[in-house]
């Protein structure tokens, strides 16, 4: 090997390229230090290995590299002619070339990554030239505005037809001039002419120099985003103008905004309750159950709405109508809590003013019908359970009706509102007084223990509204009739013990007026009968129904007639004898009961004179008279008068008035008796030990005669109570020196036990029916001592 | 008899680059064109087939190996010239011979 040959072989060796030598079988005959390195192993182990036949096309071809880490390099391979040994051989120039292709690799991803960004970008992108032809025109750009990339790449921009955008150009320079243009909303139009509101994003383009070169534009469609915004800006108006209070909370229940509303209703300014909890709004008047259940409610159903009472600022409570939304992320966890609620204070006072107009009668205020209903039906209820009973007392004003239409419907208002004042003012707390209409009024009287504690209470209102009424410059007398019935015994449900208490008001004021009935069964029928019996009453007189009949009183020790007590019997045409206790309210109610009366008076008197005037032994003739009558203050005048016609002598004449009557109106009634008394009349009592007397009036009475009601006297074989009673009544008028009849004896029995007891006089079926005159007279010619 | 003789050709590529897409696409050609129904051709990846790479020292790719007929010839780089892969395959193509 010649000199030359050697250095030429070392700097083959030496070479900085890998150089391989391959024969015509293509396997390795020459591997240089390079060719080692680049194939990863010691150049001569090369040496004989099958590297192929190289080919390349051209100047060069590209070979990939294995390497043993899995990845592979990249080599440029020339191929030459040559010779080795003296037979072809081929030279492979390898030069390695694996980080120029790595980095020309990358390069082509990102490109590819670009263009695949540009392509799938949402955003229309549009690339300019400096002479605004278009350079880029994304799909987006082409749904956008509707040109397609190949019909407008390197054409003039549509969208900058001058007259389309004159501003353009300055805005242009500014960006190439490093302005940036970012969100500039504008006006363009698509390719059918629809109108576009788009943003545009602008930054300019340079060319490898750093001159601009053309301008990168991004444009998105605003048209959401306004509705968006639209949709946001009525909210908010919504949010700040309406009458509803707004709070939002996040989802742990911190305030995070609250409208002006809210403010309003509330009085808190929004840095008040900023960051705080809603109970800072808490009244106080709901327990934890009702927060524990709205809260429950809100977990299962996001929704809670109803009524709560909250506080103002200024400590007032209010109530609220109150609706809560709570907001869920798309996990489902709550992260607003949206309150709105409507003070509804004003609502609720209409509701009770409505309420208060339903419930209570506007003139007195009083409780209505419906409310009285409603209490009275409670009282029953709670009396059931408890075992008491309910006393009610149905009031009627006595001569309202006179007095509205003498002195005026505003007197007659006047007159209510004071009688319901006075009324009111009679009763105890417990009781409920109302107004049913007109001049009717009730009382409910709940657990009471006894009927005698209703009548008490009956008494007080009687007394109460006795005193005239001062109405402007008038004064006013009214008296009140007042029925009671008692539950359970005069009805077990409402409409009965109405009704019942009702009956009882006529059967009073059939009684004569100011005064007090118990409710009775069998007094219902009467209020049909009124009518006809009125009719019929008017005209008994001239046709001589009437009659009366009389019924001698016996001095138990002589048994002597000492008396004959003159009772009436109406002979009606077609009823028959219809009993006193049935027409007699009709005449008093009437006003017949005046006429009637002095019919009785005179025919009494009359009678009397005439039995004296035949001979007979004088007695005394008693004559039952209604309070009614006395209180007429023309009755003595009266009555003196039609002595002076009939002759008799007022010490033969006797009047009976009932126990009741003359308690209840013992002071209208006082000056008459002591009138009468005065003439020399007697007075007597009638059915005593029934009423509610009291000794200190008995006292103060001109009172002669007390007569046993006949239901004790009925009792005295059998009754220990009645003759409790009796004996008492016989003692109370020997103590008082007053003569003691006893009414309705009808057995041997019975006169014993008063003769025991010194009871004065007997009365009765024992010793004698009720006469007719001829039959007393002939009597009293027997009797005669 | 020539008719009827089998080319059983082996392509060895790294990974699915374009550059061993494109030699298999040559391949193929050439195959169908040259070799028609007389061929079997198998592609190792060296990338996934390391050990069978390392078996038949395969140096670099792409690689063509001819296996069959003998004698097993082998040829690195560019297909594109038709006339050097045949002459360096020793491949006698059936439409050259019929020509001749």
């Amino acid at each position: 090997m010649s000199m030359p040959a050697a250095s030429a072989l070392r700097w083959i060796e030496d070479a900085p390229d890998g150089i391989v030598v391959v024969d015509g079988a293509g396997l390795v005959r020459f591997a240089n230090r390079a060719s080692g390195a680049l194939f990863g192993c010691a150049s001569h182990d090369l040496t004989g290995s099958n590297f192929g036949f190289p080919v390349a096309a051209g100047e060069s071809t590209d070979i990939e590299i294995p390497q043993d880490d899995g990845g592979w390099g990249l080599a440029e391979m020339r191929v030459a002619q040559s010779e080795w040994a003296g037979a072809p051989a081929y030279v492979a120039v390898l030069r390695d070339v694996t980080p120029e292709t790595r980095m020309r690799h990358v390069l082509q991803k990102d490109a590819d990554l670009l263009a695949s960004l540009v392509q799938s970008l949402p955003v229309a992108l549009i690339a300019l030239a400096s002479d605004r032809s278009v350079r880029l025109w994304n799909p987006a750009a082409e749904r956008m505005f509707g040109w397609r990339a190949e019909e407008i790449v390197g054409m003039h921009c549509p969208l900058l037809g001058s007259d389309q955008w004159p501003d353009f150009e300055r805005l242009a320079g500014e960006v190439a001039a490093g302005h940036v243009l970012a969100d500039f909303e504008t006006v363009r139009q698509t390719k059918d002419g629809e109108r576009l509101e788009i943003a545009l994003h602008a930054a300019p383009l340079r060319a490898r120099d750093g001159k601009p070169d053309g301008l990168l534009c991004l444009m998105t469609d605003i048209r959401e985003r306004r509705r968006t915004e639209q949709r946001l800006q009525l909210s908010d108006k919504v949010f700040q103008n309406t009458q509803e209070g707004i709070l939002v909370t996040d989802g742990v229940g911190n305030i995070i905004s609250v409208n002006p509303a809210f403010t309003a209703v509330t009085g808190y300014l929004p840095e008040e309750v900023m960051g705080k909890n809603p109970s800072v709004l808490q009244s106080g008047r709901h327990d934890g159950a009702f927060y524990g259940a709205m809260w429950s409610e809100l977990a299962m159903t996001g929704q809670w709405q109803g009524e709560i009472w909250n506080r103002r600022r200024n400590g007032e409570l209010y109530p609220e109508w109150l609706h809560i939304s709570a907001v869920r992320d798309a996990a489902g966890c709550v992260v607003y809590y949206v309150a709105v609620f409507s003070d509804i204070s004003l609502v609720k006072e209409n509701e009770e003013r409505l309420h208060h107009l339903a419930h209570y009668d506007a003139l007195t205020g009083l409780p209505n019908r419906v409310l009285f209903a409603d209490r009275l039906r409670h009282a029953m209820a709670h009396a059931k359970r408890s075992g008491t009973g309910v006393g009610l007392l149905f009031l009627d004003l006595d001569r309202f009706k006179l007095v509205n239409d003498t002195l005026g419907h505003r007197a007659g208002d006047t007159l209510l509102q004071l009688a319901a004042e006075r009324i009111a003012g009679a009763v105890r707390e417990q009781d409920t007084v109302a107004r049913l209409g007109g001049d009717e009024f009730t009382v409910i009287l709940p657990e009471i223990a006894s009927p005698a504690g209703a009548a008490n209470v009956a008494e007080k209102i009687i007394d109460s509204l006795t005193d005239a009424f001062q109405i402007e410059d008038k004064e006013a007398v009214v008296g009140a009739s007042i029925g009671i019935a008692v539950y359970p015994q005069a009805g077990e449900d409402v409409e009965t013990l109405v009704k019942h208490a009702d009956i009882a008001m006529y059967r009073a004021k059939e009684a004569g007026r100011r005064n007090y009935q118990f409710y009775r069964p069998g007094h219902e029928g009467q209020p049909r009968d009124i009518f006809e019996l009125e009719h019929g009453l008017r005209r008994a007189l001239e046709r001589g129904e009437m009659r009366l009949v009389y019924q001698p009183q016996i001095e138990i020790e002589t048994g002597s007639i000492v008396a004959l007590e003159a009772l009436l019997r109406w002979d009606h045409p077609t009823r028959g004898e219809i009993p006193p206790a049935d027409f007699i309210p009709v005449a008093e109610d009437s006003g017949l009961i005046a006429a009637i009366g002095e019919w009785v008076l005179g025919e009494a008197c009359r009678q009397n004179k005439a039995w004296q005037e035949r001979g007979l032994a004088p007695v005394r003739v008693a004559v039952n008279m209604s309070v009614r009558q006395l209180r007429n203050t023309r009755f003595a005048e009266r009555v003196a008068q039609i002595l002076d016609e009939t002759g008799l002598d007022p010490k033969w004449l006797e009047i009976e008035l009932t126990e009741s009557m003359v308690m209840q109106f013992a002071k209208d009634v006082m000056d008459t008796l002591w009138r009468l008394k005065s003439m020399g009349i007697r007075l007597s009592i009638d059915d005593f030990g029934t009423g509610y007397s009291s000794l200190s009036y008995l006292k103060r009475l001109p009172v002669d005669t007390l007569k046993i009601d006949r239901s004790f006297v009925e009792g005295l074989d059998t009754d220990a109570n009645d003759r409790a009673i009796s004996n008492a009544i016989i003692a109370v008028a020997s103590s008082l020196n007053l003569r003691v009849v006893a009414e309705g004896v009808e057995t041997e029995q019975q006169l014993g036990f008063l003769r025991e007891h010194a009871c004065c006089d007997a009365q009765g079926y024992f010793f004698s029916r009720p006469l007719e005159a001829d039959d007393a007279g002939a009597m009293m010619r027997q009797r005669v001592h | 008899m020539q008719r009827e003789a089998k080319y059983q050709l082996r392509l060895y590529v790294t990974d699915h680059t374009l550059r061993s897409r494109q030699a298999l696409a040559q391949l193929r050609a050439l195959c169908d064109e040259q070799l028609p129904d007389r061929y079997e051709l198998e592609v190792v990846d060296v990338l996934t087939s390391p050990a069978e790479a390392k078996a038949h020292r395969i140096l670099a790719t792409p690689t063509v190996e001819k296996l069959l007929p003998h004698p097993m010839r082998r040829i690195i780089g560019d297909l594109a010239d038709i006339d050097k892969v045949l002459a360096a395959l020793e491949l006698h193509p059936l439409k050259r011979e019929d020509g001749e």
